[in-house]
This record gives structure tokens, C-alpha cells and sequence, in this order.
């Protein structure tokens, strides 16, 4: 061998020891380090995105939007990253409209890998921390509830969470409608957080549609009435329910207070009730009608039937009177509704008796649920016949010892107003753009009987009766006021100071098609519910007749 | 030279030796049938590799350089297609973005839209407009008659009535003769369902539609200088004109 030729089988072995090493090398991080740096590298580089899929939209009758969905962005920080706290913090603070402070605490553990910064920003400020391009902080991409209508309907629409779930209302009890389907996403980055590739895991969905019967502007002008009822008495609470008697469709369901469904978190838990079905109340002589229906379709009375009536009447070991004090009179089961009269709507209830009493009051759907689409309705409180005791017979005719929901007075004074045939209440009008099918409803009273007693309740808003004062011009009106006592938690008898005011009615009297149930719970100053709430039923007459194209007789 | 010579010499000897190989495997073929026959056409394939492995431009492309220049091509051309691959998936992610981006607008947009057309806004609005809401004795309905339309086809004709000035600001009384339209009573327990009550109870007659609003003037109609037919919130929807009060 010469000189070249062991150079040359030096180099070669330099090269093979080389290329052994680097073998050695590949198997090493291929073989055994493999499977941990290549997790490392999908760490940095790829990451899953969940996809909110938002959730559907609420519509008013006429298409107005009364919940939308918006795409916003969770803000979020691996505290770890972040280079100077401080200053980070204080950016974040000034374009979310946090407390720089509450910032600078979310990233005071430096070990932590991840904690929200703030969810559901507005997109233009997920824009500008964007481009503060600030180490650390990132942002996922969220949805957000939208209700343009501000607290129109509040209680109705409902409120969701921040996960997007409902929570109350509609919200809740359409979520499974409304939810969209979240997606998830693939993302991989470069070195500079730069979007490589994106793949779709699984695409996200938009929840589907629910169009209410609510109308808005109906919705709006009852809310304003039942705002100035609430300015003016200070009650605990109120209530109405507008509704078309022909369909038993509500066309507003208003609270007072009211409640803004995006902050619930500061709204006042009680405030979160839907009076119009979790709110339970003796009806008082509202209930009377339903008194009188019964005695009417078993024919003991007419509405002509007269009946001799002392000051008061006594029913075992209870004495029922007037509520304003008079003498012996006469009169008949018209004057008997349009008065208001205790003595003679007790007297009514005794001549139709218990068992048959109980009868038509459930035929009218009391202490059961209406069935309206709507969660936490209240049944109400009505006793079995064998629940009575000497005096209850005294109670029952005139709507005390029992206890109902506006929406059950609604729905049973809209087959009176109907015609007799009671209805599940209908709030919503499709879904997914589906038609929802009405309920045939049910005929519990005649015809005839519900034409005599609408015609006997157009005396309560005709001279001499309780509502007299009220009135909308070119319509004739008919309805029952209402003024219960209520019951004194402490002494478990009939407070003197807290009543509860109520009035529903309907128009045109003879043809109905809107019917308004007022209810006012413990107002201050006055308590009547022909001075508290049957004005308000002429406000919201006086706009909803012509709003809904009722022609004036 | 030498190692060219050698080369040469290499090739020669190759060649030969393909010449004498070439002969041998038929004759294996053949002393093989009958014995082993599956191995046939894997020696067949074998033999036509070998041939191949010697073939004249086989030897040609390995010895020449062109097939460095092709190498480097080919070497490019994936480096290439993988620099494509990533330009794609870049274009691809950055037009999802887009379509995020604007996807994003859209719902924005649509919220403020819907905040916009909120009850309180266009009451807003209407207000500023000057726009009052009509009380109940506001409206005058009125029947038409069965010469009414042949009426009214006689005055678009003459041109009184002109349709669809679509201005809020102005408002004409109703030019509709006519009497105070009698209300008949629909019982709506008279049908049984209530799609057929809605329909039996619509108002059987109002003049207060948008088409006999206009400039035409005012005949035989007690109607006061408002006639409206719908609020402000419902000036969208059709529901009938809004004037100014």
C-alpha cells in the first residue's frame, strides 16, 4: 500500500465512523427520544381550537329579533410567558375595561400554564390586543347573546350562561333547539405563531330558530304601562299577559320589575321569575265569573236570576260581607258580576255545591298547569272536594282559598271570551321555521253561556260597575275586576294592608280578540283593581285594538 | 488512461459474460419444467432485470452525467412540490381566516342591525320624525262598495291617484267613499280551528292600505286629518300609514 492509498482508506474510515455516529444518532432520537420530541413539537405547533357553534335566534311574530348571536373572543393567558406583568396587565385592563389590578392577580402565578383574562370580549377589543401583540396572551374564538331589544321581554326570552347554555326562560327551555353544535379545529403554527394549516375536525353548527307570538311593540307598550303602574303604586310586583282569545296566542307577557337578560348576573334572583307563571295569588272576584259559569250551565241561573241579598252571609263559622258595606238588596247575576257582589256570589256557589263547583273550576283548568311552553309554571292551589271544610264554600265562589296564576286566568277568561273552548296558551309560532300546531282546545262551556256571561262582564266597565271609569273609544269592553286579600304570613289570616289588584279583560266585547290580564301584587296607596288595574287594561286597549287592525263597532 | 482501459476491459467483460448468460436461462427454463414450475416466471423476471442491469442505455444513463442533472431535478421538483404543499396550506389557512374575519363582521353587523331596528330606536327615530301615535279614535274604517274599484281604476287612469310615493314625511287623508263599515260578529267557537277563526275575524274592510293613500283628495269621509292605520314601530311592516301630526 502507498502513501495515497492508506490516506484514502483513512478518509474512508473517518467517513464510515461518521456516518456510524450519525446512524447511531437517528436511531437514538427516531428510535428511542422519538415518540417524546415529536409530542414536544405538536405541542408547540399544532394546537385544538374549539369552534362555538352560536345559538339560534329568537324572533318576535313580525321577525324582529329579540336574541341574536355574536362572535366574540375569550381572552386568555399562559402566565408563564408573559414578560412583564405588569405592563401586560395594564394594557389588558385599559382596552377590556378591567381592573388592572384583578388582571395583574390572574397572572401573578407564574407557574400556571393557562387562565382566563376575560370571556366574551367584543370583537374590536379582541382586535386591539391583537395587535398589542403582547407575549403570553391569546384568544379563542367565542359566541356571545345579543339581545337588541334591550330588556324587552326579559323574563320571557330568558338568560344563558357563559358557556352559552340556557339558564332561564326560553332560553332554558329551548335550549335544545337553540344550541348550536360547538366544532373543533387543528392549528398548526410556525416558529413565530404564524397559522400554517388549519383542519376541520368537526364543523360547528348554528342552533336553530324560534319565532314567539310575542309581538314586540304590543310587548313594549305593555311593559311601558305596567312601568308606569309600578311608578306610580310601588307593588312588589306585576304582571300582564295579552293575549288573542281566539287562538289563546300571547302576544305579550310584561314584568315589572323587569330584567336586562344580558347581566343576570346582577339582576335580583327574584326579578328572574316570569310572574305571568311562577307568580301564585288568590284571584279574588275575578274568579267570580268562573262561579257563575258553572251555576250557569247547570242551569240553576240566569243571567236575569235575581237574588235577595242581605249585608252579609254566614257560611259555618265565617261571615262574608260586602266590601263596601250596604243594605238588603236585590240583584240579579248580572248586577251580581258587575257589582262584585260577595254575599251574592257565595250564595251562587252554595246553590251549585261543592262537587260541582270543583268540577268546572278544573274544567277551566285551574290547579293544573296551562301547559304553555314555558319552564317552572305554577300550578296553583285548588283543594278537592273532600278538603273542604263548613266555610270553604264560603271562600271558593268569591276567589279566596285558592290560588292561581295569571296565566291560568288567562287562558280560562279566554273561553269566555272564546266562546267556551279552552286552549293550551301558545308562545311560541315555530320552530326551525316549522309552523307549530295549536291546540283544538277543549269546549267547557256553551256558546250561549259564554256569550251571556261576556255580556253580563261588559256591565262591570258600564255605569255602576267596579270598572266603570274605563273605557276606549269606538269599543266596547268587557272584563272583571279583582282585589284579594292577601295572607298574612305571621298571623296566617287575611292581611288588611296587602291586597293584591288585578283586572282581565276583553274587546270588543261581543267578538273578542285581545284579552288582557292585569296583575298587581301588594300595591301601595291604592289597592282597588278597578283603580289600579283596569286603567291599565284601557292603556294597553287603547293601543293593541287599532295596533292589531280591530275595527271599532 | 489506466483506469479507463480497466473500464473498458470491465465492460467487455460484462458484455461477454451477458452473452454467455443470455443462452443459459432458456435452458434453465427449460430443465426446470416439469420439476419446479412456479419458479419460472420469477426467474424469467430475474433473467429480464439482469438484462436490463446490462443493457446498452442502462449502462449509458449510470456512466453518463445526465442523470445527475435528473436526480437534481427530481430532487428540486419534491422540494418543490413540499414548498407548494405549504404555500397551499398557508393560502388555504389564511383564507379561512378571511372567512373567520368576515364571518365575524357579519354577526357583528347583524347584532348592531338588530339593535338598530329595536322598538326603541325606531320609536326613537319616529319621534324625531315628528311621528305621533294615533289614538284609537284616530281611525275611521270605512265599507267599500262593489263600484269602488272600478272607481278607483278610473282615477289611476286619470292620474289622481298616484301609488307608491314611499315619503314618511307626507300623508293624505284617505280619498274612499263610503259608510262606517258594520261589524259582523264572528263567534270564533263557531269553528273549530283557530286558523279558520283568525281569518273569519280579520276586519272586513279598511281603506287605510297603502295603495289609496295618496295625493287623491278627500270625498265624503268624516276622517279626521290624522288616519292612520299603524304606530311607528310598524312602519316597516305594512300595517298602513303614518302621519305627521
Amino acid at each position: 500500500m502507498n502513501l495515497i492509498d492508506r490516506r484514502v482508506g483513512l478518509l474512508f474510515a473517518i467517513f464510515v465512523a461518521f456516518l456510524g455516529l450519525v446512524l447511531v444518532r437517528a436511531v437514538w432520537v427516531q428510535g428511542v427520544t422519538g415518540g417524546t420530541l415529536s409530542a414536544e413539537a405538536e405541542g408547540q405547533q399544532m394546537e385544538m381550537v374549539e369552534v362555538p357553534g352560536s345559538r339560534g335566534t329568537i324572533f318576535d311574530r313580525t321577525g324582529r329579533e329579540l336574541a341574536v348571536s355574536e362572535d366574540a373572543a375569550t381572552v386568555f393567558a399562559t402566565p408563564y410567558q408573559v414578560k412583564d406583568p405588569e405592563e401586560t396587565a395594564h394594557k389588558l385592563a385599559k382596552v377590556l375595561g378591567l381592573d388592572s389590578e384583578e388582571v395583574l392577580a390572574s397572572l401573578a402565578d407564574r407557574e400556571s400554564g393557562f387562565t382566563y383574562i376575560d370571556r366574551k370580549a367584543n370583537l374590536a377589543d379582541a382586535e386591539q390586543i391583537r395587535q398589542l401583540d403582547l407575549p403570553g396572551i391569546g384568544m379563542l374564538p367565542d359566541s356571545r347573546r345579543i339581545y337588541p331589544q334591550g330588556e324587552l321581554a326579559g323574563q320571557v326570552i330568558g338568560t344563558v350562561g357563559i358557556e352559552n347554555q340556557g339558564l332561564t326562560g326560553l332560553e332554558a327551555s329551548e335550549d335544545e333547539l337553540l344550541h348550536g353544535t360547538d366544532g373543533e379545529r387543528e392549528v398548526t403554527r410556525d416558529a413565530l405563531g404564524e397559522e400554517l394549516e388549519r383542519n376541520t375536525i368537526a364543523a360547528s353548527a348554528a342552533g336553530s330558530d324560534l319565532k314567539l307570538t310575542l309581538d314586540a311593540s304590543l310587548q313594549a307598550e305593555t311593559e311601558r304601562v305596567l312601568e308606569d303602574i309600578g311608578d306610580t303604586y310601588t307593588p312588589d310586583g306585576a304582571t300582564a299577559i295579552v293575549m288573542d282569545p281566539r287562538t289563546s296566542e300571547v302576544l305579550a307577557m310584561a314584568n315589572w320589575p323587569g330584567l336586562d337578560p344580558s347581566d343576570p348576573a346582577d339582576a335580583d334572583p327574584e326579578s328572574l321569575t316570569n310572574m305571568a307563571t311562577g307568580f301564585t295569588y288568590e284571584p279574588g272576584s275575578t274568579f267570580k265569573a268562573f262561579t257563575v259559569a258553572g251555576a250557569l250551565e247547570q242551569g240553576l241561573v240566569t243571567p236575569s236570576t235575581t237574588f235577595d241579598l242581605p249585608p252579609t252571609i254566614r257560611v259555618a263559622d265565617r261571615v262574608i260581607e260586602e266590601s263596601h258595606a250596604r243594605g238588603y238588596v236585590s240583584l240579579s247575576v248580572a248586577d251580581i258580576l258587575a257589582q262584585s257582589s260577595n254575599v251574592g256570589a257565595v250564595k251562587i256557589g252554595l246553590e251549585l255545591g261543592g262537587e260541582d263547583f270543583d268540577k268546572w273550576i278544573r274544567e277551566f283548568g285551574f290547579g293544573r298547569p296551562t301547559g304553555v311552553p314555558f319552564p317552572g309554571e305554577e300550578q296553583g292551589i285548588v283543594l278537592t272536594p273532600d278538603e273542604y271544610s263548613g266555610s270553604t264554600m264560603g271562600n271558593l265562589p268569591i276567589g279566596q282559598g285558592l290560588s292561581v296564576t295569571p296565566m291560568q286566568m288567562a287562558a280560562a277568561y279566554a273561553a269566555i271570551a272564546n266562546g267556551g273552548v279552552l286552549r293550551v296558551p301558545q308562545l311560541v309560532l315555530e320552530r326551525d321555521g316549522q309552523p307549530v300546531t295549536p291546540d283544538p282546545g277543549d269546549r267547557v262551556i256553551s256558546r250561549r253561556d259564554s256569550g251571556d256571561i261576556r255580556e253580563m262582564l261588559e256591565g262591570v266597565l258600564a255605569p255602576g260597575g267596579t270598572a266603570s271609569e274605563v273605557s276606549v273609544p269606538g269599543y266596547t269592553l268587557a272584563g272583571k275586576t279583582g282585589t284579594a286579600q292577601k295572607v298574612d304570613p305571621e298571623t296566617g289570616t287575611y292581611s288588611e294592608t296587602e291586597f293584591v289588584a288585578s283586572f282581565v279583560g276583553f274587546a270588543p266585547a261581543q267578538d273578542p280578540q285581545l284579552l288582557v290580564t292585569i296583575v298587581v301584587d301588594n300595591p301601595e296607596g291604592d289597592y282597588y283593581g278597578g283603580t289600579v288595574a283596569a286603567p291599565a287594561f284601557g292603556e294597553i286597549a287603547r293601543f293593541a285594538l287599532p295596533y292589531l287592525r280591530v275595527p271599532p263597532q | 488512461m489506466a483506469a479507463t482501459a480497466t473500464a473498458r476491459t470491465s465492460a467487455a467483460a460484462r458484455r461477454a459474460t451477458a452473452k454467455r448468460r443470455a443462452p443459459a436461462a432458456p435452458a434453465r427454463g427449460r430443465a426446470s419444467q416439469g420439476q419446479i414450475t412456479g419458479f419460472v416466471p420469477v426467474a424469467a423476471a430475474a433473467g429480464a432485470v439482469g438484462g436490463l442491469a446490462d443493457s446498452r442505455i442502462f449502462v449509458w444513463l449510470s456512466r453518463g452525467r445526465l442523470w445527475i442533472g435528473l436526480l437534481g431535478a427530481l430532487l428540486v421538483g419534491i422540494v418543490g412540490l413540499n414548498v407548494m404543499a405549504l404555500s397551499f396550506s398557508a393560502s388555504s389557512s389564511d383564507a379561512g381566516q378571511a372567512a373567520d374575519a368576515l364571518r365575524r363582521q357579519n354577526s357583528a353587523f347583524r347584532a348592531q342591525i338588530a339593535g338598530q331596528l329595536s322598538n326603541s330606536e325606531i320609536q326613537a327615530v319616529a319621534a324625531e320624525l315628528g311621528l305621533i301615535m294615533p289614538g284609537p279614535g284616530s281611525f275611521t274604517y270605512v265599507e267599500s262598495t262593489p263600484g269602488d274599484a272600478a272607481r278607483a281604476a278610473e282615477r289611476l287612469r286619470n292620474g289622481e291617484i298616484v301609488v307608491g310615493t314611499g315619503s314618511l314625511g307626507v300623508a293624505e287623508t284617505v280619498p274612499v267613499e263610503g259608510a262606517v263599515a258594520p261589524v259582523v260578529p264572528v263567534d270564533p267557537a263557531a269553528t273549530t280551528t283557530p286558523a279558520a277563526e283568525t281569518e273569519t275575524a280579520a276586519p272586513p274592510t279598511e281603506t287605510t292600505t297603502p295603495s289609496a293613500e295618496t295625493a287623491a283628495p278627500p270625498v265624503e269621509t268624516a276622517a279626521p286629518p290624522v288616519e292612520t292605520a299603524a304606530p311607528p314601530a310598524t312602519a316597516g311592516s305594512g300595517a298602513g300609514s303614518v302621519a305627521a301630526p
